[in-house]
């Protein structure tokens, strides 16, 4: 059946008008979107902000939420007389360790870098790849971060023509970081540092969930990109397992595998997964995973005198 | 395939293009394959059960109107044992079998009947019942039985409602497939309007609210009364969200094409009664309860008691067709007996309740309390088990305990999202059905119309959750 010619240009018409406004929109909406998500002061996205476009310490701790409340980077930085900021990223893994380390070696190239590994970073996650969605809004800074968006959906790419896209759920999290924080507020961070104040008080329980779990292919490439990306630029790597509260019968595929592979590559490779002096103290967690502030500073100090000493050993 | 994903969009592009290039005597072939496709798109192998039901229906449609007497009637028996056989076998065998197990436990022996370990093919109750109703309308001799074979299985396959309706009537869908659909910028411009929407509501408002309210009901012994009663309210909007936006981007993509699916949804929480929800809430559904269940028990003809237990009966049994499980039948039942109770009230003729001029304070106060006895039943439907519910329901009661609020910063964010969702939802809809007048100069003007539009695309844009999540009517 021929379709009428009227009805055609109008809807041709419509969708022409329509697609401008809808352009135009974006464009505008993203545009403002953008400067204030840049402007933060505070917040998770400022510290990731800082990280990538603007952090030059020469001492660079790199994990998840564990890395955040684990290691007290001014302590480090008094401790190791080094420039230290920590880089943290709440909820997320290895592959998007490697993304920002690639975005920060594009700037400069920190001395020693500390990679905080969790009990279950290589194995398979239903939903690590979605929390990639907070490196969105660095695309149009960092198109290298295409490939590792990618693993989000295969129509990331297509998404992010739109340039209110990358900033999906971040409207009431860009203005309340746009706001003065009061002193003393949790989401005020030293150095990218953020410290727990509660005490754990209940039982210690037996964790069963890291022995389960498959390798993830992308998971141990992103790894390995991220040792071999050091050992090429000279920087010094040190691999923690940062402490749980949790009784484990083995130490499950993950630290294993970094483990082994850490030895192979001669890099530092200290696991307090069942450390006991934090297993002994539950006064030094806020909860079963994360440290509180007590116990991050006691973490902490062992953490720089096992580097300081490391680093005379290499150098005699 | 997923209304609410990117290969969708390439799909209905396509899909539409084609349409409209095609000649009118080629189009039904085009649906058939594009929705044989979209089905198979979940898991190909359930194409075969809608294969078997549509064979076994479009032969019993046409013996049954060939026939006289017994005859037609046996037909009609052999066409509605296959379909609930189907139903039975796929979505509720494992149900029974379990009340079997639970049975032989009580005198010590073991139950040797295995379960099935298979996947429910999705939509089987919804494309089972509109099936079904072609059947009996055949039987009523109400539809003539449709001899072209493509085009009957076109009306049980046709994608925009095949997984999870509107459950159409053979009446007025099969005679849609012989006209034909000139391209019409209207029905473009109506059935686009309503896929947007219904993202919105999908991705916005739904999968936003179903992470605080999975948080809650998935571990119900954790939480107090005070955060049930928030969660509630939330799955109460998540559910009419999920729902209704499904049917909204059903309705419209079948709009776009030139066809007119019946309505599903009218601003149900804006009843005034339990009896109104249940005239505004899958309509589809309801009305398919009434036609071919309600009715021919009696329907209204008989005596008031009888009428009750038809109701209890009716609305059990839509329970049960939601999901094999107690939590459902409780759901159901539950909505019976206050159906029932509302009816009984309503015969006590309480002569203040008419009184016009105090229904503006009256019209406010039954919708909540309608509202309010909704949520209750929600508990069942959503709880994960009856015991869950009863706790659920007892921590209600004592109200004791603090809100739940997630300790992350982004999970308090994304809540925030949700109250304004629920608000801007509440505002649309009290307008629409109170002050539908109002603004309407406004509203039609057609710049303000194109720059409305382009905003809910970049509202879903900025505050949808894009993580392509199911619709929670497609496992019933």
């Amino acid at each position: 059946m021929p379709i009428k010619s009227k009805e055609i240009k109008t809807f041709s018409k419509s969708l022409i008008i329509f697609v401008l406004i809808l352009i135009a929109l974006d464009w505008g909406i993203g545009s403002l979107l953008r400067h204030y998500f840049f402007t933060q002061k505070s917040g998770l996205q400022h510290r990731i902000n800082y990280t990538i476009n603007k952090t030059n310490a020469d001492l660079l701790i790199i994990g998840s939420s564990r890395a955040t409340y684990h290691y007290n980077a001014l302590n480090l930085e008094k401790g190791m007389h080094l420039s230290s900021y920590n880089c943290g990223i709440h909820g997320n893994g290895i592959v998007s360790h490697n993304a920002v380390l690639s975005c920060i070696l594009e700037r400069y190239i920190p001395k020693i870098v500390i990679l905080d590994i969790n009990k279950n970073e290589l194995t398979t996650d239903t939903d690590s790849y979605d929390r990639l969605s907070y490196l969105l809004p660095y695309y149009k800074q960092h198109p290298e971060l295409g490939k590792v968006l990618e693993l989000r959906s295969k129509y990331e790419k297509i998404k992010l023509f739109s340039q209110t896209y990358p900033f999906n759920s971040l409207l009431i999290q860009i203005l309340y970081g746009n706001m003065e924080l009061p002193k003393g507020s949790e989401d005020k961070d030293v150095k990218g540092y953020l410290s727990l104040k509660s005490k754990w008080n209940q039982p210690i329980v037996n964790d069963t969930n890291n022995l389960k779990g498959i390798l993830d292919q992308n998971k141990i490439n992103a790894f390995k990109k991220f040792i071999f990306e050091c050992k090429k630029l000279n920087i010094k790597l040190y691999i923690f397992v940062s402490p749980f509260y949790a009784k484990s019968n083995g130490n499950g595929k993950s630290i294993e595998y970094v483990s082994g592979f850490a030895k192979k590559n001669d890099i530092p490779f200290v696991n307090h997964y069942q450390d006991s002096l934090f297993m002994n103290n539950p006064e030094y967690f806020n909860d079963i995973e994360h440290l509180n502030q007590q116990g991050s500073e006691i973490y902490t100090e062992s953490i720089y005198k096992y580097i300081l000493s490391d680093l005379k050993k290499k150098s005699h | 395939m997923l209304f609410n994903s990117f290969h969708f969009v390439f799909f209905f592009l396509i899909v539409t293009s084609l349409y409209y290039l095609l000649p009118n005597k080629y189009r039904w072939l085009l649906l058939l394959i594009s929705s044989c496709f979209f089905y198979g798109f979940f898991v190909p192998i359930y194409l075969l059960i809608l294969g078997f039901t549509i064979v076994v229906d479009y032969f019993a449609g046409i013996l049954i109107e060939k026939s006289v007497g017994k005859k037609r009637k046996q037909f009609l028996i052999l066409s509605l044992v296959a379909n609930i056989g189907i139903l039975a076998t796929f979505k509720y065998y494992n149900f029974f079998n379990d009340i079997l197990t639970s049975f032989l436990h009580v005198f010590d022996i073991q139950n040797h009947v295995p379960y099935l370990s298979i996947l429910l093919p999705i939509g089987l109750s919804f494309h089972t019942f509109q099936a079904m109703s072609y059947t009996i309308e055949v039987y009523r001799g109400n539809q003539k039985a449709e001899k072209h074979f493509g085009l009957y299985a076109l009306y049980v396959m046709f994608f925009p409602q095949l997984v999870a309706g509107p459950i159409e009537r053979p009446q007025n869908l099969i005679h849609q497939f012989y006209e034909k659909h000139p391209f019409r910028y209207e029905n473009i411009s109506i059935g686009l309007k309503l896929m947007l929407w219904g993202l919105l509501k999908k991705v916005v408002i739904a999968d936003r609210l179903s992470v605080y309210v999975n948080a809650v009901y998935n571990n119900a012994e954790h939480h107090s009364g005070v955060t049930f009663m928030v969660a509630t309210v939330f799955f109460a909007f998540q559910i009419y969200c999920d729902f209704s936006g499904y049917s909204d981007i059903a309705i419209g993509t079948a709009k776009v094409l030139g066809y007119d699916l019946m309505k599903n949804f009218n601003r149900p929480y804006l009843s005034k009664s339990v009896a109104e929800f249940w005239n505004r809430w899958h309509i589809s559904l309801s009305t398919w309860f009434k036609d071919y269940v309600y009715i021919p028990l009696g329907g209204n003809r008989v005596a008031i008691k009888r009428i009750y237990l038809n109701l209890l009966i009716v609305f059990i049994i839509s329970g049960f067709w939601h999901g094999a499980n107690w939590t459902y039948i409780a759901w159901g039942a539950s909505n019976g007996v206050l159906l029932i109770l509302t009816m009984s009230l309503k015969k006590m003729e309480i002569p203040f309740l008419k009184n016009k001029k105090l229904s503006l304070i009256f019209t406010p106060i039954s919708i909540g309390i309608t509202f309010i006895l909704i949520c209750l039943t929600w508990i069942f439907f959503r709880a994960n088990s009856i015991h869950d519910a009863l706790m659920i329901y007892q921590k209600i009661g004592s109200l004791e305990g603090s809100l739940y609020i997630p300790k992350i910063r982004n999970e308090i964010f994304s809540l925030l999202y949700s109250i304004v969702a629920i608000l801007a939802l509440i505002t649309i809809e009290v307008k629409q059905e109170f002050f539908k007048e109002k603004f309407q100069e406004i509203q039609n003007r057609y710049m303000i119309k194109q720059i409305s539009y382009a905003m809910i695309l970049i509202i879903i844009v900025l505050f949808g959750v894009f993580d392509g999540g199911q619709f929670i009517y497609f496992q019933f």
